[in-house]
């Protein structure tokens, strides 16, 4: 084995598994970076298991079109043979179950609202991102997810609730509402205002998810 | 070695519970003197710890790399060399806290590297072709589109493709066979 590692480098003496171990612990540019390195750890890199999640970690400069470039990277990795990038695009996207973006200053509702809509999403953790104001991201989800209502009072939430609970979005197309499939959302260090924007968002997720916010810190922390 | 650092390894444990209390000594094939002692000193640091459960990696926030504690800081600061050593030993007598601690610091030994940086640090070669370097450049400055776009005009070039594979497999070669007879 030591004649081996001398030849090959010491990181491709360790087995497949090791290595998949320890590109875990990596975010998603960092594996787009060490794919380049070469084949063996390239293969690696593009492990399936690799990319159920996207990570950003400490990425002020983050924009929707920064988000866009990793995710066509990583599509292109991931699936290789697959000529038309738009569609391995897709096909990524929809097998994401976790999103970790930490420290984002520029990314924007539209972005966010449409990952909350993946197909497998299934926790987003959003920390220190201070360009996420949770009214305007609720109120934002709630356009998308298919009412018309409008969610400014807190007044117009609870018959909004009403209505959709008792079923009156049934049968009009134009209400036909969408809940997102999240388990948990965490928002630590986002701007919040009050509470009733909270539990709109609530509202839109899966009953038994949960959130990491914390109550008494409304302004993001640095 | 006493039984509880031992312990540590749930190889050695299981070995150590299929021959009983016995003074034999048991081999490791594949580990080597110097790498054994300092997987004795870690055992021997952390005897007291509780043992790891099975499942604990399915959590998504237990995957972080900058919670190692001091000691364990220090403990792995060695070359390269020795710490791929430590890494498979720990691999091959199963000691869980020490894998993750020696993935952790290779992990954190990569962030923010380039990839040239990277085979630099642990000794690989470049072994991509030219043509295949310039592909693998290329898509990593891909000019990207919007979110909703990009997916629907999967769907349309998708579509695209297929008829047009449809169109060349079957309708064009009826169509120039009913041609040429005609």
């Amino acid at each position: 084995m030591a004649q081996q590692s001398s030849q090959t480098g010491p990181s491709l003496s360790l087995p497949p598994e090791t290595i998949l171990k320890i590109f875990r612990y990596l975010s998603s540019p960092d594996l787009l970076r060490i794919a380049r390195s070469c084949r063996t750890l390239r293969t690696v890199a593009a492990s399936r298991e690799l990319w159920d999640r996207l990570v950003l970690e400490n990425t002020p400069y983050i924009s929707e079109d920064g988000l866009n470039d990793t995710i066509a990277a990583a599509a292109r990795l991931t699936h290789f043979p697959n000529p038309i990038i738009s569609l391995a695009k897709y096909t990524l996207m929809n097998q994401i179950r976790t999103v970790v973006i930490t420290g984002s200053e520029y990314l924007t509702f539209e972005t966010l609202v449409q990952i909350m809509f993946w197909h497998s999403i299934r926790s987003i953790h959003l920390r220190n991102c201070s360009s996420i104001n949770i009214k305007k991201l609720s109120e934002d989800l709630f356009r998308t997810s298919g009412t018309r209502w409008d969610l400014s009072t807190s007044y117009n939430f609870d018959y909004i609730t009403n209505a959709i609970q008792n079923g009156a979005h049934k049968g009009k197309p134009s209400y036909r509402f969408r809940k997102t499939e999240l388990r948990l959302l965490d928002l630590t260090g986002c701007t919040l205002e009050d509470d009733f924007h909270l539990s709109a968002l609530q509202f839109l997720c899966v009953e038994e998810s949960y959130y990491r916010i914390p109550w008494d810190a409304a302004s993001p922390t640095p | 070695v006493d039984k509880e650092v031992a312990d540590r390894s749930v190889l050695l444990k299981n070995m150590l519970e299929d021959v009983g209390e016995s003074d034999k000594p048991i081999p490791l094939p594949n580990v080597t003197g110097k790498v054994l002692k300092k997987v004795i000193t870690y055992c021997e640091h952390h005897r007291n710890d509780p043992l790891p459960q099975p499942d604990d990696d399915l959590d998504d926030t237990k995957r972080r790399s900058d919670d190692i504690d001091d000691w364990d800081a220090d403990f792995i600061k060695v070359d390269n060399d020795q710490l791929f050593e430590l890494i498979l030993a720990a691999n091959y007598m199963d000691i869980k806290p020490l894998l993750d601690l020696g993935c952790k610091t290779v992990a954190n030994m990569i962030k923010g590297k380039t990839p040239e940086q990277i085979r630099e640090m642990f000794n690989i070669e470049n072994d991509f072709t030219p043509e295949e370097e310039e592909q693998i450049r290329k898509e990593n400055e891909y000019v990207s589109l919007p979110l909703d776009d990009s997916m629907m005009l999967g769907g349309i070039a998708c579509l695209l493709y297929y008829s047009l594979c449809i169109a060349n497999q079957s309708g064009c070669q009826h169509y120039h066979r009913w041609a040429s007879e005609s």
